[in-house]
């Protein structure tokens, strides 16, 4: 076998005091992809940068050595490479494409400037010269009209666009090495189909080497020959992709494989990474995993939920924002961010609604909780149409329906520890007779999601996104609502968290018989969750069935791309 | 770009008209009787000649020559049984007294509300002039101050131009020097020069302007030290000698200008380079520097190329705040310096009641105000490609 292409040996990484990155090795050879798998904090975005020498200020390589064999067949430490020297290898030898396509690229040069830049700095040819080629590799990552793309921002892209321009800038030097650090994260999943295909048809184009860092291991399976195992700082198992999703070794690879939600069949709760490490070598793990709902179970479900009143009916919805502006700021264009849209919802039942991102499934359930003002159309809840509450009537209906918000991190002010934060609601609507009284049941929630009483002092950024979640979740529970709207609400959370979220969305809902309006983008979240799917595409229902029924046979051809889109990979892992 | 201008341009009409009714607001409202001031100034001292008829027609003439005797703006409402006439009684308490006689009489006619146009009145006059004795301040016509009986147009025409000369040439300067310093202060961010650097800047506003002037002074035009520079005026106390170039008259001046130029920029040093550090400091921690340095740049076009630009939005935003107190300028610092500034008249104004003037300096200040948001707004579509976009 020939020397690798890339040999990282005993590498730790030291952010202040703390290790990211304890003592990890492993090695690529040309042309090969490395999958590098972990949840947030596993330390391998750090690995990349690493490679890279793109290490934030605080960020101290302690040991280890990083061997690349250069254009010029020398092998080189790039620990030991002077600035000037790192300088040359940067991206013309490795090139890295980041996750964020949308902060990624610079927002005050056109596209073009800054792929021909690239192109200047290392091949040193004259503008004109460096215009051409890079015209010439919009058109490779086929972006539409490369002329005209050329001279466009990055604000006048769409996220998968301006993901096009990340690989062109990274690849119009021949790198032999490509580090793409969670490059389709951010992006749809049918966008991410076409990202993975054009980069795969590049790579091979050019024989280079790519490490593909995700935590997404459908997308691993998807393009990696080798895949990396990482877990706080340290590798836990690595080998070929076959091995790693056929026959997992070690608990934590087993619990990742394990802990998200299939697509071909309904769980009653899923596995957690914890099972699986507290459990190893215990049989309990397979009675947890076959804990699967039967067809006649979710019949009977059905059949249940439909003796049950609608809780919700929406009826020829129309939401509008306007999409065109005079010269006064008066708005004289419309677009249909809903467009005529109805559907009920049944007391204990939960909907998830699919959709890509601008399908307007954020707008409807906005509208539903009567934060926006619909153009048409009314949404009655239990009997009444919500846009002609007022007053008492309005409370009591704010009070009855709550929303999670997607992201934990801005949905709690920084300012108000989480126990006043929870608390808050319950004011507003003077549940419960005085102070104590609320401070008490507001423990009780606490412990109802997991966390501690004691937690009721402490301020949000003392806890990690899944507990965030959780707190937004009891602050949800706090006036005891009977609806509740999660807008993709496990969607920035790691799968093995993101577990944790569900299986507490599902005990809550069997405990006190909630309604939910589940909205996601990933359709195995939905399935998971979602007695019936409803999946949306430019502002209209495409199809609304039984969840089972969508994904084994989808009728419209929307949901069949969409199902089609989501990688798998050909293991049968999940 | 054209059409983002032509709207922002079109945005300040409405705002100027604003700004133009507030002072003519104030200017009518301002205490004091003008006629009367008039009058007694042109009589001269203690002389009694002025009988009482003689004085109403005095009131007369001079109440339809300064056109007091309009109606106030374009359109008025009133009691309906008052009749137009009334605005003829030249005396305001002659004509309450004939109000109020009128009103009581009436009966519930007089509730019923009456709208009547004018096209000559005294804010029509006061924006466009009438023609014959004033031009209006759209022309530049600010009136004659009541203290002095200068034409306040001529005072402005005087003044401002060194205020704005010394103001400008301090934010320019100053700028200059701020902008670098931010840029190295973040990019050098912790090492021992950057916080000596960063630790003095922060000195120099606590010093107070008067006395850095002094000390200059003291130092630099001392026949005892070293001197060098000039310490009082703008030209020399003899003027300059017929027949000299423009070269030469600014090779003189430009001794004159230093020490002032200095005590009027040093303060604001800290505050532009702080502004700059942090928005600096905030791009540099963005995605796209990273991608930047992932290409290979070096770190010299890193900064200057790709976080630069990204970065000047917030001190352009302090520009349009700076701009307006050009005007302003220094009352400490033309004293000390014996500048002829605007700073030291807006003081003498502002003491002697003479409202004139002010109000012509509130008008040029909301004017400039407006000029430097402008100018800002314009800056900011420079330099960022998605505002001119944003329709």
């Amino acid at each position: 076998m020939n020397e690798p292409l890339l040999q990282i040996k005993n590498l730790s990484i030291d952010f202040n005091t703390t290790h990211v990155v304890n003592q990890i090795s492993f090695a690529l050879q040309q042309g090969e992809t490395l999958g590098i798998v972990g949840e947030s904090g596993s330390g391998k975005s750090v690995t990349g940068l690493s490679i890279m020498q793109l290490l934030a200020a605080n960020g101290k390589i302690s040991s280890g050595e990083i061997l690349f064999q250069t254009t010029k067949n020398e092998t080189v430490d790039l620990l030991k490479l002077q600035e000037n020297e790192i300088r040359k290898v940067r991206g013309k030898e490795i090139a890295m494409i980041f996750q964020e396509p949308m902060t990624s690229l610079n927002p005050v040069f056109t596209c073009g400037e800054q792929i021909a830049e690239t192109i200047i700095l290392h091949h040193h040819l004259s503008k004109k010269e460096a215009k051409e080629k890079t015209v010439e590799w919009l058109d490779k990552v086929k972006l539409p009209n490369p002329e005209a793309t050329f001279n466009k921002y990055p604000h006048q892209l769409s996220g998968g666009q301006k993901q096009r321009v990340m690989i062109a800038m990274a690849m119009c030097c021949h790198p032999q090495l490509i580090i793409a650090d969670e490059p389709t994260t951010a992006l749809d999943v049918t966008v991410q189909k076409t990202i993975l295909e054009l980069m795969h048809e590049l790579q091979l184009q050019n024989n280079s080497s790519l490490i593909f860092i995700s935590h997404d291991l459908g997308v691993i399976a998807e393009i990696a020959d080798k895949v990396v195992v990482m877990q706080q700082g340290k590798i836990v198992e690595q080998g070929n992709v076959a091995e790693i999703f056929e026959s997992p070794k070690h608990p934590y690879t087993k619990g990742l494989l394990a802990c998200r939600p299939p697509l071909n069949k309904r769980l009653k709760r899923l596995p957690i990474i914890g099972d699986f490490i507290e459990n190893e070598n215990k049989s309990e793990i397979n009675t947890r995993v076959s804990n699967e709902f039967s067809i006649a179970e979710i019949d009977e479900k059905l059949k249940s939920l439909e003796q049950q009143k609608n809780i919700l009916e929406v009826k020829n919805l129309t939401v509008q924002f306007p999409s065109k502006k005079n010269f006064l700021g008066q708005p004289t264009e419309f677009l249909n961010a809903v467009d005529n849209i109805g559907f009920q919802v049944r007391q204990g039942e939960t909907l998830g609604l699919v959709g890509e991102s601008g399908c307007g499934k954020t707008t409807l359930g906005k509208t539903i909780l009567r934060l926006n003002q619909p153009a048409d159309g009314e949404i009655l809840f239990d009997g009444k149409n919500i846009f002609d509450l007022y007053g008492a009537d309005l409370m009591d209906f704010r009070k009855r329906m709550q929303i999670i918000f997607q992201d934990p991190y801005s949905s709690l002010n920084p300012r108000m520890t989480i126990g006043t934060a929870i608390q808050e609601p319950m004011q507003v609507h003077s549940i419960y007779s005085n102070q104590k009284e609320q401070q008490e049941k507001v423990m009780e929630l606490l412990e109802k999601v997991n966390l501690k009483p004691e937690h009721y002092y402490r301020y949000p950024h003392e806890f990690s996104g899944g507990q965030r979640q959780r707190i937004v979740i009891a602050r949800a529970l706090a006036v005891q609502p009977e609806f509740i709207v999660c807008d993709e609400c496990v969607s920035a959370l790691d799968v093995s968290v993101q577990a944790q979220v569900l299986n507490l969305l599902t005990d809550l809902r069997n405990e006190f018989g909630f309604s939910y309006l589940f909205i996601s983008h990933d359709l195995s979240v939905v399935n998971f969750m979602s007695d019936k799917i409803m999946v949306m595409n430019k502002g209209e229902i495409e199809e609304l069935n039984v969840a089972a029924e969508i994904l084994k046979n989808p009728q419209s051809n929307y949901t069949k791309k969409l199902i089609d889109a989501i990688p798998k990979g050909k293991f049968n892992f999940t | 770009m054209l059409r983002y201008i032509l709207k922002r341009l079109l945005f300040f009409i409405p705002t100027l008209i604003i700004i133009s009714l507030l002072a003519f607001v104030i200017s009518v409202k301002s205490p004091g009787n003008p006629v009367e001031r008039i009058i007694s100034s042109t009589q001269g001292g203690g002389e009694e000649s002025a009988t009482s008829a003689n004085h109403n027609d005095l009131v007369k003439f001079w109440k339809h020559k300064l056109g007091l005797d309009l109606p106030l703006f374009y359109f008025s409402m009133q009691s309906s049984v008052l009749p137009d006439s009334l605005q003829q009684i030249t005396d305001n308490d002659e004509r309450k007294i004939a109000e109020n006689k009128i009103l009581s009489n009436a009966g519930f006619q007089k509730f019923i509300p009456k709208i009547s146009f004018h096209f000559h009145n005294q804010y029509h006059r006061w924006l466009f002039g009438d023609g014959e004795t004033t031009k209006g301040i759209l022309r530049g016509d600010f009136g004659i101050s009541i203290i002095t009986q200068q034409k306040i147009a001529d005072l402005i025409s005087e003044k401002l131009p060194w205020s704005l000369f010394f103001s400008l040439c301090s934010i320019l300067i100053a700028y200059l020097i701020s902008i670098p310093l931010g840029v190295f202060a973040a990019s050098k961010k912790g090492t021992r020069l950057e916080k000596i650097v960063s630790i003095l800047v922060f000195m120099l506003p606590a010093l107070p302007a008067f006395w850095i002037a002094t000390l200059l002074m003291m130092t630099f035009s001392n026949p005892d030290v070293i001197n060098v520079l000039p310490s009082s005026g703008v030209k020399p106390v003899e003027g300059f000698t017929e027949g000299i170039s423009w070269f030469e008259k600014v090779k003189i001046t430009l001794p004159y200008l230093i020490l002032p130029i200095i005590c009027f920029t040093y303060s604001s040093i800290a505050f532009l380079s702080r502004t700059m550090r942090v928005g600096m400091l905030e791009t540099l921690s963005m995605d796209f520097i990273r991608t930047a340095r992932a290409k290979g740049l070096s770190e010299k076009t890193v900064i200057w190329k790709h976080a630069f630009r990204n970065s000047l939005l917030p001190i352009i935003t302090v520009f349009a705040n700076v701009f307006p107190m050009a005007i302003g300028g220094s009352v400490i610092l033309e004293t000390v310096f014996t500048l002829p500034g605007m700073g030291f008249s807006i003081y003498q104004a502002i003491g002697n009641h003479d409202y004139p003037v002010i109000v012509a300096v509130f008008t040029i200040t909301g004017f400039l105000t407006m000029l430097g948001y402008l100018v800002s707004d314009i800056l900011y579509a420079m330099v960022d490609p998605r505002i001119k976009f944003e329709k």
